[in-house]
């Protein structure tokens, strides 16, 4: 089978958002603890793209930290600490709700192709008052 | 099933607007919340981009804070706060309305990609109601055939447009009543873009300040078909007869859905009036 001759690009624009995020979770692997549900989801027959991910507060927040994990889909699920990774953290600052000044959201870049099946949760490090939303962008393949 | 070897580009220009929002609103999560209408209908087949959302001031406001909601279609509407994500907000300043000094729109650049049947909501958030409100315009565009367009779509025959001479003020913020003058008229097929319009004063006049309304084609005695999408100041002009007036460029950059207006009106009654010149072209 030859090698792919001509670039791919994504068919169709996806994004994902998580509701609102307020429990923490100290897992490093995404194995234990209570989950939130997916963050993203990689279409299952070409994959997908990850572009970024966005994270906005919701009101009054102590300061935490976003921790963004892909999982595999393999069997044993997110409980099998190894079809996990953690891919990267997000400084979440504390924010003290107002109605009168835009609260900043903070991007962080992912750039990331994701092989069918594979997905992305997220996790905070500290429970929070308000809360956090988080949305994914990018596309299927 | 290969995955698709041609780039994705969008084949149909999208704006939309929100109408004035003039009540506060606390929801952070779009929920509980009446929408007029919503910022941004994302087309239903392929999904559509949004490139950028303005606010504009609609009078004399208090500071605030506009916030942008993404709603996925799903069952249950904005009123199912699963559904929504606030993806945006937008620093509200204070501001005093002015009938001879323009306010500046303020923009939020979002170049982004969202899914079929996906949609824009915009609210005002305030401890009190924002005073004579804002308005949000979202400007993008929509992918075309499965599995998406491939092909860029580029303007294909040049479209301009004069206006008749505008001397009567019309302080009015929707255009739906008063005197307002044509200055671009899209195509009616594909659309078209407008890049800018030239304002050319045609004698003495006083400084004043210029609107410019996009209209969706329908009567624009009904304020819902207008949208505020920018204004601008123009000088105060003295005739000369051995020396240029300057002509003053109001940068648009908009594409314009088939069979969309553009139409501008005065703050203030002038003498001798202006002319404008919407310059731009058609898909």
């Amino acid at each position: 089978m030859p090698a792919g001759t001509n670039p791919i690009f994504i068919n169709r624009p996806k994004v994902g958002f998580s509701n609102t995020i307020t429990a923490g979770n100290i897992s490093k692997d995404l194995s234990t603890g209570a989950l939130n549900p997916t963050l993203f989801q990689a279409n299952t027959l070409n994959g997908s793209y990850l572009d970024h991910i966005r994270a906005k507060p919701l009101g009054t927040n102590v300061a935490s930290v976003a921790r963004i994990f892909m999982h595999n889909g393999a069997v044993g699920g997110l409980a099998q600490a190894n079809n996990n990774a953690m891919i990267a953290e997000i400084t979440l600052i504390a924010t003290t709700t107002t109605e009168n000044t835009a609260q900043p959201e903070t991007i962080l870049p992912l750039k990331l192709a994701l092989p069918p099946g594979y997905n992305v949760h997220v996790l905070l490090g500290t429970a929070v008052a308000a809360g956090w939303t988080f949305g994914a962008f990018g596309g299927d393949y | 099933m290969p995955a698709g070897t041609t780039p994705l580009f969008v084949q149909n220009p999208n704006i939309g607007w929100s109408n004035a929002i003039i009540l506060a609103s606390t929801s952070k999560d779009g929920s509980g919340v009446t929408f007029d209408q919503p910022l941004f209908v994302g087309n239903t087949q392929n999904g559509s981009f949004v490139d950028y959302i303005r606010a504009r001031s609609l009078g004399t406001n208090n500071q605030g804070a506009g916030r942008i909601f993404l709603n996925n279609g799903a069952i249950g509407g904005t009123a199912q706060s699963n559904n929504n994500m606030l993806l945006t907000e937008i620093n509200l300043p204070s501001v005093t309305w002015s009938e001879t000094a323009a306010l500046p729109e303020l923009t939020s650049y979002l170049k982004m990609a969202i899914p079929a049947g996906y949609n824009l909501y915009a609210t005002v958030a305030n401890t009190i109601n924002a005073g004579a409100g804002w308005e949000f315009t979202a400007v993008g565009g929509d992918y075309g055939l499965i599995p998406g367009g491939g092909i860029p779509i580029f303007l294909r025959a040049p479209r301009l447009y004069f206006s008749n001479t505008l001397l009567t003020q019309n302080q009015t913020r929707y255009a739906n009543s008063g005197t307002i003058t044509q200055v671009f008229a899209a195509n009616t097929l594909n659309g078209s873009y407008l890049d800018h319009i030239r304002a050319k004063p045609i004698g003495t006049n006083v400084v004043t300040v210029v609107r410019v309304f996009i209209n969706n084609g329908q009567s624009t005695t009904l304020q819902n078909n207008n949208v505020l999408f920018t204004e601008l100041s123009l000088p105060a002009i003295t005739l000369n007869e051995a020396q240029a007036q300057p002509d003053v460029p109001i940068a648009i950059k908009a594409p314009l859905k088939p069979g969309y207006n553009v139409y501008v009106t005065l703050g203030t009654t002038v003498a001798a009036g202006w002319t404008f010149i919407g310059v731009g072209g058609d898909y």
